[in-house]
């Protein structure tokens, strides 16, 4: 018997249901029984079919913070217990084990017995998540107990569940650093034709300057250089202690790739090499043809070293992180800083988290909007246990965040007051685990502290009503690691949080809004640090206003987020991206075309995409999509906060 | 996908009785002792659109982080040798009794991996080859699957049965048809596949999924006859086959710990409510040679007797269409459930099969030959395993009483 359409199975299980009870009982026979019977037999056969499940969670918990947390995780058994063995035992934590071999040759603890047999990342998570207990108020501690019964997992697991976000991160912005310390590295640029083209190229305010087109690299926000001759050449000094691997340097202009194979791209050393040593590269780009002018012009290069790292498997070169500047041309009649150094999408990063406000002039009905995309660590495991959890706290205050199952926090969420908020990550080494390191030298142990993210999030949730409130609450904190906070109210309020550790007591958090005019609200250039405009905001996966988190020798020479940082030039590139919409939409916007920003292609990492909401915080409504990858593909489910259950 | 095994699957025909014909009675104190060989190759599912694929979907595979290392791709070829021993029993005039004795000789599984890369890692500087993630994978505890080499001599699903041939009265005398009622019933004899292996197969019905722990068959048939000798023979077989819900022991990751470790959130075993097989048979059986016919001893030197013997050759051509109901997966994580029972959506297998018989009774040599083929992958299944099957076989009869 084939299957038959869905409609049809419904339409004859209703005709037979009808004709059975429409049946007078004294007339039913044995033929219209064994008639009814056979076709509602045969139908349901035929017709059931396994349905998927919902593609999150939606879970309302009420009473104690201990009740609350063992309906959560009575709720979520399975999924919590799955999240835990997906995300850390079969992923996180024998990833990270991979780790052990480069951290031990710098820190010796992690020599030791107790961290061998693979138990290097379960301890380095569970040491962390220790340490990071001391600073979570207790009513959260008591709502993790209640997750631990009600799942029937132990208390320390579920503690590592909530925290591993930090910690991971904090390991991350180490391991990444140091792999980028032994990779090659863009030391110097060199464009001769700045030294005589009767320009300002470096923007100084001098013109043909000695040594006007020679500059060391620096990563930047903006242009590197400006109004360069169209048939400029630009060398390139790439540098390794190991040797820069001429067959592994590709550069991209507009996405078109020069290797050594491109009659437009010159390699060779840059000097004699002393005996025993590597030249550093010398990388020369010419313009096939004379490129246009006025015209802003992005440039990506890629090198790896020649030396092979076995450790951790697969064997690899060193890659540098691929840098990025950018030029103009002639007559473009922009300074440096007018010019984005937004780059290309090249096919090998994906956008980052980010998210904008907006209200007032930028909305169309005035009122304020929160739309955030968060995107770190899917791992194919995340988008599986996204729970939009409600809390009941008391009588009065309801809190929604979206996150995960086992997590008693999310990325983003929203208050009855109407304080929403959302969160990204922003790379650091301004972090508790740099920080040991700098008090114990090759004795540290990876601990993170301060308040993990999460928890911070629920106290500005729980306990403030105004964005005023919860920027000063999260400000007052001490933070696990760079984070960048969004806040929006249901007055239209609205403040960015950027902030670090501060282990060296010199930076902290940094909070501006969208008027340029407040003190710390402006670059050096007096434009907003995230707006285009009065009323809107945005934050990424890069400070703004901390620009300097850390500038410091701590056994490396540490430096700040722009120079090691992957996620930078991606979150630049999508910033500026989301800036142009936002401005071409000013004054348009509605939830839908929220949404419909959230969902540009460009705008959207493919990969780790987690969750993606929009708020109306002065309707205590949000509009979210989660359970697919990217979440934004998703369907974008409307949620009145008062009226779940 | 979420991987579950790379492979449980093969398939094989055992007939409760071998004869093409699904009417065919033994005489009374005729006892029949039927060998035979089925080699099972399985290659191919039939998804929701009716194309063949893989057995198997893709494996998707992340760096924590890093995005899409690639996909794990396999395209598994699955062979099952199985030696098949029945004996079927002629009880009463109209009633047949019969048991089907499976062995798996052998089997063998090649999953044929294979890689799509995935999204360029930037600290590796390059897209990961599929030797970067198995040096990835092992650097985390996880080996690469190789062949699964296996089942050797185990005993698969016994079947009991019996057949019941209609008395051909009333409608059946008029129209002058056969009609029998077969019933089967398999016992738990056979073997769960290892469910710490990756690459494994199982010898029980499941594995099997070709019939079912219990089966009941209402065949009819009508023989044409040309100059006197019965020459044609066209059947129809209606069955329905109920498989009971089964348990599992969920995989643990003790050998697998990337892509086996389950039994955390899915609990320590789960339930599999196989779903229900509902079958239509439609039979062409032609008789291109009836004798020589000889008044042999097993006839007793009767001629008129020995011409009640099978003909010399049989051929037959078959086409089977089963409905297969979805299966449903039942553990403590409905996610688990869904990415397994979404491989088992209800759907249908087309059976085609081509068969003849070389019978020597009338020559005086009480058993006969046969051969038959059958094809899953002729004509499109839907989210349905294609198993095609050769088998050889031979059958001798001896009167017990």
């Amino acid at each position: 018997m084939a299957q038959l359409p869905r409609w049809m199975c419904c339409v004859i299980e209703d005709l037979c249901l009808r004709a059975w009870l429409l049946t007078p009982s004294r007339q039913i026979g044995l033929r219209a029984i064994l008639t009814n019977s056979a076709v509602l037999l045969v139908i349901s056969g035929a017709c059931s079919r396994a349905e998927p499940p919902p593609p999150y969670d939606v879970v309302v918990v009420s009473g104690t913070p201990y009740q609350r947390g063992l309906q959560h995780g009575q709720h979520l058994q399975a999924k919590i217990r799955s999240f835990y063995t997906r995300m850390l035992s079969t992923s996180l934590l024998p990833y990270l084990n991979r780790q052990q071999h480069d951290i031990q040759a710098v820190l010796q603890v992690y020599k030791g017995a107790e961290y061998g047999n693979g138990q290097f990342s379960n301890l380095l998570l569970r040491e962390s998540a220790r340490e990071l207990a001391k600073s979570i108020p207790q009513t959260y501690l008591d709502e993790m107990h209640g997750v631990a019964d009600g799942s029937g997992m132990a208390y320390e697991d579920i503690l590592v569940l909530n925290t591993f976000l930090d910690t991971t991160l904090g390991a991350r912005s180490i391991t990444y650093f140091l792999q980028q310390v032994g990779a090659p590295a863009l030391v110097s640029m060199r464009i001769p034709a700045c030294d005589s083209d009767g320009r300002d190229n470096d923007d100084d305010g001098l013109t043909d300057e000695p040594h006007e087109g020679t500059l060391d690299y620096a990563a930047s926000p903006t242009a590197t250089l400006v109004e360069l001759p169209v048939d400029a050449s630009l060398t390139l000094q790439l540098s390794d202690s190991d040797g820069v691997d001429p067959a592994k340097v590709r550069i991209l202009v507009d996405n078109i790739v020069y290797d050594q194979n491109s009659p437009n791209l010159q390699i060779a050393p840059w000097s004699t090499a002393a005996p025993g040593e590597h030249a550093d590269l010398r990388v020369t780009w010419t313009p096939p043809v004379p490129l246009q002018k006025g015209k802003t012009i992005s440039m990506i290069i890629e090198a790896s070293d020649l030396a092979i790292a076995a450790e951790p498997p697969p064997a690899h070169a060193h890659a540098m992180r691929p840098e990025q500047l950018t030029w103009t041309t002639q007559d473009s009649a922009l300074h440096r800083w007018q010019v984005v150094n937004r780059g290309f999408w090249d096919g090998t990063t994906q956008p980052p988290a980010h998210g904008f406000a907006l209200r007032g002039t930028a909305t169309a009905d005035g009122n304020p909007l929160l739309a955030h995309h968060f995107s770190l660590l899917d791992a194919g495991v995340a988008h599986d246990h996204v729970v939009v959890l409600v809390q009941d706290l008391a009588p009065g205050k309801r809190v929604v965040t979206i996150g995960w199952a086992g997590l008693v926090y999310g990325m983003e969420g929203m208050n009855q007051d109407g304080l929403a908020i959302a969160i990204d990550h922003s790379d650091t080494l301004n972090n508790p685990l740099v920080d040991n390191v700098r008090r114990n030298v090759l004795k540290a142990k990876l601990l993170s502290g301060g308040v993990p993210v999460g928890f911070a999030l629920r106290q500005a949730l729980d306990g403030a009503s105004t964005v005023a409130a919860g920027a000063d609450l999260l400000a007052g904190l001490k933070h696990s690691f760079g984070w960048n906070f969004l806040l929006v109210d249901a007055t239209g309020a609205m403040r960015v949080l950027e902030v670090d550790s501060n282990i060296l007591g010199t930076t902290g958090a940094r909070q501006y809004g969208p008027d340029p005019s407040e003190p710390g609200a402006a670059d050096a250039y007096g434009r907003a640090l995230a707006s285009v405009g009065a009323d809107d905001l945005q934050i990424g996966a890069h400070f703004r206003a901390l620009t300097n988190d850390l500038n410091v020798t701590i056994l490396y020479d540490i430096r700040p987020q722009r120079f090691w940082s992957s996620y930078y030039f991606p979150s630049v590139r999508t910033g500026d991206a989301m800036a142009a919409e936002i401005a071409s939409h000013y004054g348009k916007f509605a939830v839908d075309s929220a949404i419909a920003l959230l969902r540009r292609p460009d705008l959207v990492d493919r990969n780790d995409s987690m969750t993606a909401v929009v708020f109306e915080p002065a309707k205590r409504r949000l509009h979210t999509a989660a359970g697919t990858v990217p979440a934004t593909d998703g369907n974008f489910d409307t949620y009145s906060l008062m009226e779940m259950k | 996908m979420k991987p579950h095994y790379l492979l449980t699957i093969f398939a094989l025909i055992v007939p409760v009785t071998a004869l093409a014909s699904n009417t065919v009675v033994l005489p009374p104190g005729m006892l029949m002792l039927d060998g035979s060989m089925a080699h099972s190759v399985t290659d191919v599912r039939w998804d929701d659109n009716r194309q063949a694929q893989p057995l198997i979907r893709g494996i998707d595979r992340y760096e924590p982080g890093g995005g899409l290392q690639g996909t794990i791709t396999a395209k598994p070829h699955v062979v099952y040798n199985i030696a098949v021993t029945q004996l079927q029993l002629g009880v009463l005039e109209n009633l047949t009794l019969a048991a089907a004795l499976p062995v798996v000789t052998s089997s063998s599984i090649n999953p044929n991996l294979g890689w799509i890369p995935g999204v360029y890692q930037p600290q590796m500087g390059r897209k990961y080859s599929e030797a970067d993630f198995w040096g990835w994978a092992k650097s985390m505890g996880q080996n690469k699957p190789g062949n699964f080499s296996g089942n050797n001599g185990v005993l698969a699903d016994m079947v009991l049965g019996a057949r019941y041939r209609l008395p051909q009265v009333g409608l059946l005398r008029s129209l002058g048809l056969d009609a029998a009622i077969t019933a089967q019933f398999a016992l738990p004899t056979g073997r769960d596949p290892d469910p710490e292996q990756l690459v494994a197969g199982g010898t029980r019905v499941w594995d099997l999924h070709d019939y079912g722990d219990a089966e009941l068959h209402l065949a009819i048939e009508k023989a044409f006859t040309f100059d006197g000798v019965p020459r044609l023979r066209l059947g129809v077989d209606v069955y329905h086959s109920i498989l009971r819900e089964r348990t599992f022991q969920t995989p643990t990751g003790a050998q697998s710990p990337l892509l086996l470790t389950f039994a955390p959130y899915v609990g320590g075993t789960y339930r599999l409510d196989p779903g229900d097989l509902d079958g239509i048979t439609g039979l062409i059986e032609v008789v291109p040679l009836v004798g020589p016919t000889w008044p042999v001893w097993i006839a007793g030197h009767d001629i008129k007797q020995a011409a009640k013997f099978p003909p010399l050759l049989q051929l037959w051509f078959a086409h089977t269409y089963v409905h297969v109901a979805q299966s449903y997966w039942h553990s403590n994580s409905a996610l688990w459930d869904w990415q397994h029972d979404r491989d088992w959506l209800p759907g249908d297998k087309n059976t085609v099969k081509l068969g003849g018989e070389f019978s020597m009774m009338r020559l005086g040599i009480p058993m006969s030959l046969y051969a038959s083929y059958r094809a899953q992958d002729w004509i499109p299944g839907r989210n349905t395993r294609a198993s095609d099957v050769l088998m050889v076989g031979a059958r001798l009869i001896v009167k017990v009483w």
